[in-house]
């Protein structure tokens, strides 16, 4: 069984919507916009390593640019088994989801 | 800087990526925030990120670390005999090296303190035309040497002479002391030297002929918290002097130490008269030192010498080309271990004392190290079974190496502390057994805080290393079964090395019984003077020598009123150090040019008190009234280097211009300490001037002649403090460096027996517990206890008799360089040996057969009962 955290099924989120541009950086800006709060790099690089690790996301090296000194991006993109977890966990979402009254019963 | 940093802390396969992600941010931050706060941002980051990097990699070693601690330290209180042998063997083993070496370390600091210390040098001469000891070197210099030297070397910057007064009587007001430590230096010295003054000009503080500079401790002797400057000190009773002057002590580190200090201008009041301070003989001592420009350099000085000679020195008197002086620089850094000339200015070191120490602590660290290795390794191998678990559970070589080397650096630590306190108990004990004030600062000291650390450090690696690699070495298949242990190469290995420290505490049990012997052998040997029941006074300095002289007669006559007085005799030097220096004398045509004889003088009843023989002629006496215009007593010696065929009634001149007449030959005794042979002496008849009073005197009742003595004295001068020695006290005081040798070693070497006994005795544990079971076997089969003790007291012993034979040899080579030292020396023996030999079988014997017995003893049921 697949199991990720809700830190990893954003970040997953993140990446597939960034494409090309899923790099650390970006990533965390990416999420710090929509949550409205900055995230530490810190909470976004360890669960990068991890998914990496397990098999989650993949990653290659893009080209240099110059804001970065130079230096090249490592640039993630999901793997199938991330994209089979993301579309198992939406089924079971959206089901809990449709079925949600909230506090007003 | 930043980024570089990070580099390295971050794991390898993401560097690039995440720092061009820091880089990215770092810029974002600059554009919102400004420089500053980005770069502390940036660093922020380093910091965060630095112990988490760090830990992630250490924390699975601590996690195994905890473990190994964990058994090491129950290994600890599970064997406590063991652990106590090991540690406390390798704890004293270090204690003696520690305190060994901050002796040497400080032996070795001598005279570094000063700022330009190697530009210092002190100039001595090789004097010639001694015939019978042929060259000898000689510390002191021709006094006009250091003026003349800075006037005609460019390279020289600075030269000064400094002439000891020794025991000259102080006062300040009724407050009196006898100065042993009194110099007549130039203002020079306080600009060559580094002795800092405290109160006064150190440049404008002996222009006066009539001022005094004292050192910190002397003013404090003076004039307690009082304020020295402007005060006036009376020197003999005579002259006054003004405190200009107050320096720092100088460090016990310096070849020799000033405590007051006078002019050089004046030292003709106390000695010779004016015209020393321009002489270009050798009277009197004076010691000169110089201070060389940055680029100079002393070989090229040295060479221009002998021609600056010449022109100087020789000038004035004209001498033989073969039988000129040669000088010589020599390195105010090695004077106090190096130097080994005559009238030396201070008590020096001898470097082979030195060596010999630092040789015996290293021995002695190596004893305990063996041990350590010899216990560990056997300790270890009961441990088989851990170390096969740990091996089938996946620990790598490696790791147990780890592991066992660790658990050894643990023990080394454990007695380092040990030792530390042993050191910090035995340092006064210590320094009064070598004489010397060391304390124990090693953070102030952080060179030899590196060296003992490391040194120690050394020690548990090395002695880990043996026994870990044979442990981890073992099969796990066999080390679970426990079978490691009949490996026959180990045990030879261990043999071996119990041998060794053994062969080691041979040799020095060897060479303590051959310094205590010599030892007395220079003690009880005969001298040629009697030594016992003599009283000496040193009067060099009683009151002003004018007015006392005249009474000596007075004196003498009151002092042999009392019937327990037998005799009183006057003296310039005592029988056992009569090296005034060397006087030359004219002997006339038969031999070419002068030979340098070793002068005195004395009253006409000195020879008779100390019984030294006269061969021909006659003693000095007052029946002969030509006596007085100059007589001399010449030593058998000096008749034989003169060679005259009568001595006797020969006219000698000695000092320029004064003569006298041989009247008779002495009996040769040794007026050198015993490490020279006796050479040529004589003694001038003198009945008026003289520093020490000799009072021979019976043996009862010796407390009520000396208040006698002591009552007479003070009639004579109130003023002065009454001491007295006995002479028999005075010449062993000679000796003290031997006799300091000779306890010196005895304290090593039963250090040393201990050490190798504590391995003998561990040992024994060892090996009897590896052979309950055959003991047992053997019991049962019908051996008596004296045959299982006979079988294997015998192992023991033929590995003692193996060491006793490595160590006769070197023992007698490096023992006989020693005695080299000494003129007159004892033989090494076979006494020597056998007794060597008797001692460290009984040792041995000892401390193997409690082991043995308590096994030998034991029921067989016990020993050969499974589980």
């Amino acid at each position: 069984m697949d199991t990720i955290g809700r830190r990893e099924e954003q970040i997953l989120l993140a990446i597939s919507f960034l494409g090309n541009e899923a790099y650390l950086v970006s990533v965390r800006k990416y999420l710090s916009e929509i949550q409205g709060r900055p995230i530490s790099i810190g909470a976004v690089h360890v669960p990068l390593r991890r998914l990496e690790r397990e098999g989650y996301i993949r990653s290659h090296l893009g080209n240099p640019t110059p804001a970065r000194g130079g230096r090249r991006k490592k640039i993630y993109s999901l793997t199938d088994r991330a994209i089979r977890v993301l579309e198992e966990n939406k089924r079971v979402y959206d089901i809990l989801w449709s079925s949600y009254v909230g506090l007003k019963s | 800087m930043a980024r570089n940093f990070l580099y390295r802390i971050l794991p390898f396969a993401e560097r690039e990526a995440l720092i061009g992600d820091f880089d990215e941010l770092f810029l974002e931050m600059f554009k919102k925030y400004g420089y500053l706060p980005a770069l502390l941002w940036y660093w922020g980051q380093v910091l965060i990120l630095l112990p988490r990097s760090s830990l992630d990699s250490i924390q699975w070693r601590f996690i195994m670390l905890k473990n190994y601690l964990k058994i090491a330290l129950r290994n600890i209180k599970r064997h406590k005999g063991y652990s106590f042998i090991n540690i406390a063997g390798l704890a004293v083993g270090m204690a003696v090296f520690i305190l060994i070496a901050l002796y040497v370390y400080h032996e070795t600091s001598f005279d570094i303190y000063h700022e330009h210390a190697d530009r210092i040098y002190r100039i001595i001469q090789q004097r010639k035309g001694n015939m019978i000891s042929g060259e000898s070197t000689y510390a002191t210099t021709p006094p006009a040497l250091a003026p003349a030297l800075m006037n005609e070397f460019p390279e020289v910057l600075l030269a000064t002479r400094i002439g000891p007064l020794s025991k000259i009587l102080v006062n300040y007001g009724e407050r009196g002391f006898v100065e042993d430590k009194i110099y007549c230096v130039e203002p020079e010295t306080f600009r060559i030297f580094t002795i800092p003054f405290v109160k006064g000009d150190s440049q404008t503080a002996l222009h006066d002929p009539f001022s005094i500079v004292l050192s910190e401790r002397a003013a404090k002797k003076y004039f307690g918290n009082d304020n020295p400057i402007g005060r006036i000190l009376t020197l003999r009773e005579k002259t006054d002097f003004k405190v200009t002057g107050v320096f720092r002590n100088m460090p016990d580190n310096s070849h020799f130490i000033m405590d007051v200090v006078i002019p050089f201008r004046t030292y003709f009041l106390f000695k010779f008269g004016l015209a020393v301070i321009t002489e270009w003989s050798n009277y009197g001592s004076f010691y000169a030192y110089c201070l060389l420009q940055e680029v100079a350099d002393p070989i090229q000085v040295e060479q221009k010498l002998p021609d600056f000679l010449n022109r100087t020195k020789y000038q004035v008197y004209p001498t033989d080309e073969h039988l000129k002086d040669s000088y010589s620089l020599q390195p105010l850094t090695s004077i106090h271990l190096h130097s080994d000339a005559q009238i030396e200015i201070g008590v020096n070191n001898n470097i082979r004392h030195i060596r010999l120490f630092s040789f015996s602590a290293l021995l002695i660290l190596i004893i305990a190290c063996i041990n350590y290795m010899n216990l560990a390794a056997a300790r270890y191998a009961q441990r088989s079974k851990e170390v096969g678990i740990r091996k089938v559970a996946g620990a790598s070589r490696g790791q147990l190496v780890r592991q066992f080397i660790g658990e050894s650096v643990l023990t080394t630590q454990l007695s380092l502390t040990v030792s530390l306190l042993i050191v910090l108990l035995a340092l006064p004990t210590f320094n009064t057994f070598i004489g010397r004030q060391l304390s124990f600062n090693l953070l102030g000291n952080l060179e030899l805080l590196f060296v003992i650390i490391s040194v120690i450090l050394c020690v548990g690696l090395l002695s880990g290393v043996y026994p870990s690699l044979f442990i981890s070495s073992l099969k796990p298949v066999t080390s679970i079964k426990g079978r490691a242990l009949k490996s026959t190469k180990n045990a030879f290995l261990r043999n071996v090395l119990v041998t060794a420290q053994f062969a080691i505490t041979i040799f020095l049990i060897i060479g303590t019984l051959v310094v205590k012997n010599q030892i007395l052998y220079i003690l009880n040997k005969d001298m040629g003077y009697a030594k016992d029941q003599i009283v000496v006074l040193h009067t060099g300095d009683i009151g002003t020598r004018d007015n006392f002289h005249n009474k000596l007669e007075t004196i003498k006559s009151e002092l042999t009123q009392n019937p327990n007085i037998i005799s009183v005799a006057g003296s310039k030097r005592l029988p056992n150090h009569m090296t005034l220096g060397a006087v030359d004398i004219l002997p006339g045509r038969e031999t070419a040019g002068n030979i340098p004889v070793y002068a005195m003088w004395g009253d006409d009843d000195f020879i008779n008190l100390y019984g030294i023989g006269i061969t021909a002629g006659r003693n000095f006496s007052k029946e002969y009234p030509a006596d007085r215009e100059g007589a001399i007593l010449i030593n058998e010696t000096a008749a034989k280097a003169c060679r005259w065929e009568d001595p006797i009634g020969k006219t000698l001149t000695y000092w320029g211009n004064r003569t006298g007449v041989i009247v008779g030959i002495m009996k040769d005794f040794h007026f050198h300490p015993i490490h020279r042979p006796i050479e040529p002496f004589c003694i001038y008849y003198e009945p008026l001037y003289f520093d020490y009073l000799s009072i021979k005197i019976h043996g009862s009742d010796i407390s009520n002649t000396i208040a006698y003595i002591e009552r007479i004295m003070n009639n004579f001068s109130p003023n002065h403090p009454f001491e007295y020695q006995f002479f028999d006290e005075i010449f062993e005081r000679t000796y003290q460096t031997e006799q300091k040798t000779g306890k010196q070693f005895s304290v090593i070497t039963i250090l040393s027996i201990l050490i190798a006994c504590m391995g003998l005795f561990g040992l024994a544990l060892f090996t009897t517990q590896q052979r309950t079971k055959e003991i047992g076997i053997r019991k049962v089969m019908g051996a008596s206890v004296k045959h299982i003790m006979f079988l294997f007291t015998k192992e023991f012993l033929k590995w003692i008799l193996v060491a006793n034979l490595v160590a006769w040899p070197v023992a007698y080579l490096v023992m006989n360089r020693w005695l080299q030292n000494f003129a007159f020396r004892i033989h090494i023996g076979w006494f020597h040996f056998l007794a060597t030999g008797g001692i460290s079988f009984a040792i041995a014997l000892i401390t193997v057969s409690y082991q043995i017995l308590k096994t030998a003893t034991a029921s067989p049921v016990d020993s050969l009962r499974y589980e």
